[in-house]
C-alpha cells in the first residue's frame, strides 16, 4: 500500500509544483469544434470528388464505352476517373476515422459504419451532380479562370487517342458512305487535337450521322484510318 | 480525507474535480489505484512499469478531466486511458506490432447478445483466469479482465476498447473457450 500512496503523492506533488496543469474546458470544446469542422470539410471533399467522377464520366463521353461491348468495357475501366475515385475513398476513410473519434459509433461494426458513410456520400454526390456546379467550373476552366482545379477539369476534354478513343465534330461524310472525318479542337492546343478518318463498324448506318455532329468513337488506328468498333453521337447538352 | 466525499459516486467526484476540488481527485485515486494496478498486472510484468503507468494514468485524468462528460459513466473513461497507457507501455517493452488488423471489428455479430454472467460462472472463470490468463492473446486477455475481474458490462468494455459491442461478445466467447481449452490441456 505504501507504493500506492507514493503514486498519489507523486501526482499531487506534480500538481502543486505546477509541473502538470488541468486543461481548460475551452480546449476540449475547441478540439470538438476542430474535429467537427475537419469532418464536415472531409465530407464536402468526398462529395465533391465523387460527384466530379460522375460528371467526368458523363462529360468526357467515357460512359459511351459501356455500349461498345467487351472492348469498350475494358477501355471504360482504363479511362475511369480513378484519381477522383481514390481521392473520394481516401476522404471516406479519413471521415470514418474522425467520426469514430467524435462519437461513440465505434460501438457498431466498422463495415456497417463504412457502408453508411458510403451510402450517404453516393446519394449526396448524386445530388451535387444534379446541380450546375461542375459544368460551371468546367466552363471557368475552359476560360483559364479556374486556379488549382483547372487542369483537373480540363482533363474532361481529353480525347485519349492512345487508348483508341476519339472525340470530334464530323466535318465531312464521304460519298461511299463508309468513311467520315472528324476533328477535335478543344482550343488548348493539346496533342489530342487532330483530324481522323473513321471506318464505321460493319452494319453501322452512316446515314444516321450528319456533318456538324459531335461523335465519340472507339477503334484502332491502322494505316491512317481508325477502324471503329463503336460510334456514338454526343448531344450538345 | 473528507469523509463526505467517500460516499459520492465516481461521476460526482469527477464533477467536483472539474471544479478544481483536489480532495475529490484524492478519493478517485484511492478508489482506482488498486483496480488499475490489478488491471496493469495483466499487461505488464514489471512492478515498476505498472506503477509508472498508473501514475501517468492519474496525470492524464487530471489534465483531461474537463473533457469528461459527467452524464456518462466514469469507469470506462478511466479504463480507456489506462488501457491505452498499458498497451503503449507493453509495446515499448516488447516487439508487438504498432498496428494490428482485427477482422472482428469489421462485421456484425448479432448472435452475441449482452448476457450477464451468473455468479457461479464468474467464480469458475476467475479460477480459470488465475491458471491460464497469460496463455491468451492480448485482445482476448483484456476483454476477460474487464468483464470478469473489473466487472464492466459489454457496453462499457466497448467504450474502453473502442470496439463494436458485438466484437466484445465474440472475443469473450472465444477467450472463454481458449481459456478452458488451455486449462484442460495443462
Amino acid at each position: 500500500m505504501s507504493q500506492e500512496t507514493d503514486i498519489q503523492k507523486n501526482v499531487l506533488e506534480k500538481i502543486h509544483s505546477g509541473e502538470i496543469s488541468m486543461r481548460s474546458r475551452i480546449y476540449f470544446i475547441l478540439r470538438i469544434v476542430l474535429v467537427s469542422t475537419v469532418s464536415v470539410l472531409t465530407l464536402i471533399g468526398s462529395l465533391f470528388a465523387l460527384s466530379f467522377a460522375f460528371f467526368s464520366i458523363r462529360a468526357s463521353g467515357v460512359q459511351f464505352l459501356l455500349e461498345f461491348g467487351e472492348r469498350g468495357l475494358l477501355k471504360f475501366i482504363i479511362l475511369f476517373p480513378w484519381t477522383s475515385f481514390l481521392i473520394f475513398l481516401l476522404f471516406l476513410v479519413i471521415l470514418e476515422f474522425l467520426i469514430r473519434r467524435l462519437t461513440p459509433v465505434y460501438r457498431f461494426p466498422l463495415l456497417r459504419i463504412f457502408l453508411w458513410i458510403l451510402a450517404i456520400s453516393v446519394v449526396g454526390s448524386t445530388l451535387v451532380d444534379l446541380t450546375p456546379l461542375h459544368p460551371f467550373l468546367l466552363s471557368e476552366a475552359d476560360k483559364d479562370q479556374l486556379p488549382i482545379l483547372g487542369p483537373w477539369y480540363e482533363q474532361v476534354h481529353d480525347s485519349h487517342q492512345d487508348q483508341g478513343v476519339y472525340r470530334g465534330v464530323i466535318t465531312s461524310l464521304t460519298g461511299t458512305g463508309l468513311i467520315f472525318v472528324i476533328s477535335h479542337n478543344d482550343a488548348d492546343l493539346d496533342s489530342d487535337e487532330g483530324t481522323w478518318t473513321i471506318v464505321p463498324p460493319p452494319g453501322f448506318d452512316i446515314h444516321t450521322l450528319s456533318v456538324g455532329e459531335n461523335v465519340y468513337v472507339a477503334g484502332h488506328l491502322q494505316n491512317g484510318l481508325v477502324y471503329a468498333y463503336g460510334i456514338r453521337v454526343v448531344s450538345d447538352d | 480525507m473528507d469523509e463526505s466525499l467517500t460516499h459520492k459516486t465516481d461521476e460526482e467526484l469527477a464533477t467536483l474535480m472539474q471544479g478544481k476540488n483536489e480532495a475529490a481527485f484524492g478519493v478517485l485515486m484511492n478508489r482506482y489505484q488498486p483496480k488499475l494496478i490489478r488491471y496493469g498486472r495483466k499487461f505488464l510484468s514489471e512492478k515498476a512499469h505498472i506503477e509508472d503507468a498508473v501514475q501517468e494514468v492519474f496525470i492524464k485524468v487530471y489534465r483531461n478531466i474537463q473533457g469528461f462528460d459527467a452524464t456518462r459513466s466514469f469507469s470506462p473513461w478511466i479504463y480507456r486511458i489506462a488501457h491505452n497507457m498499458f498497451v503503449n507501455t507493453m509495446r515499448q517493452n516488447s516487439r508487438l506490432p504498432f498496428v494490428t488488423v482485427d477482422l472482428d471489428l469489421f462485421s456484425a455479430h448479432a448472435a452475441y447478445e449482452v448476457d450477464p454472467a451468473r455468479d457461479e460462472e464468474r467464480t469458475e472463470m476467475r479460477a480459470l483466469i488465475e491458471r491460464g490468463l497469460k496463455a491468451l492473446p492480448p485482445n482476448y486477455r483484456e476483454v476477460i479482465i474487464l468483464y470478469y475481474l473489473e466487472q464492466l458490462d459489454y457496453q462499457q468494455i466497448a467504450d474502453v476498447l473502442r470496439v463494436p459491442i458485438g466484437t466484445v461478445g465474440v472475443r469473450l466467447h472465444r477467450a472463454r473457450e481458449a481459456l478452458k481449452q488451455y486449462v484442460a490441456g495443462n
